[in-house]
């Protein structure tokens, strides 16, 4: 990890874990109520700037999994996609795994593999 | 000199306002578009950093309101890009955004040399 990026790190745990939980809050609005438009815009919102983040810090797996939740958000916002409980419940999986993953980076600057999970969200981005 | 800074991102605006001021700049920041706009007014920029996606006005209905305002316009803009905006940076150029940097890679240098390019 290179100087300026190992400076940033708590900055970035700290902000990664705001996102984190702006979007387990949109979760919870989005499972009653999937019209949610604040929502909907948070979690577009929130997802993209995890993946700018985790690009910028070299986490690549996390980054190609948030920038497929972005574009997924994205065609929800032009309504060309739909939520559903299964997408909700795969997005909570993310974050969760994603959280572990921030635990890792801050002991070790390990990232964890998000592979498995850009492929299940990809089945939602179709 | 002095940047105005528009991005909702605390990570990237941390960062990089910090790399401004270290540079001697002097820097304001705003959070969304709309307080881009009122800042872009009240601190009389040089330059304009501007993210794309922000919530409350986001770059590009930044943009269309700058192009809008004959004392806006005259103020370069550098849009902020990131993973997969290839798009949205054309975009942002078709607006009229000046030039555009990859936030992601932290290369505060290449930042450096694009203010210097637009503001002579």
């Amino acid at each position: 990890m290179d100087n300026d990026v190992a400076k940033y790190k708590d900055l970035f745990i700290t902000t990664a874990k705001d996102y984190c939980t702006q979007i387990i809050q949109a979760l919870s609005t989005l499972s009653t109520n999937p019209q949610a438009t604040q929502a909907i815009d948070a979690v577009h919102l929130s997802s993209h700037s995890l993946k700018s983040q985790n690009a910028a810090m070299g986490f690549s797996s996390s980054a190609e999994m948030f920038m497929t939740i972005e574009k997924i958000f994205a065609k929800i916002q032009e309504q060309s996609a739909h939520i559903s409980s299964e997408l909700l419940t795969e997005i909570k999986n993310c974050i969760d795994d994603f959280s572990y993953s921030l635990a890792q980076i801050q002991h070790n600057n390990q990232e964890q593999d998000m592979s498995a999970h850009t492929e299940k969200l990809q089945t939602f981005n179709r | 000199m002095k940047v105005l800074l528009i991005e909702d991102d605390q990570f990237f605006q941390k960062f990089y306002s910090s790399k401004l001021l270290e540079q001697q700049y002097q820097v304001a920041t705003a959070s969304n578009g709309e307080e881009g706009l009122t800042q872009a007014k009240s601190f009389a920029p040089d330059i304009i950093i501007l993210d794309i996606i922000m919530p409350k006005k986001n770059g590009f209905e930044f943009l269309t309101a700058r192009a809008a305002d004959p004392a806006l316009k005259k103020i370069p803009v550098i849009v902020f890009s990131t993973l997969g905006q290839d798009d949205d940076v054309k975009k942002a150029l078709d607006l009229g955004a000046n030039d555009f940097v990859n936030k992601g890679l932290f290369d505060f240098e290449a930042v450096k040399l694009k203010i210097a390019k637009m503001v002579k």
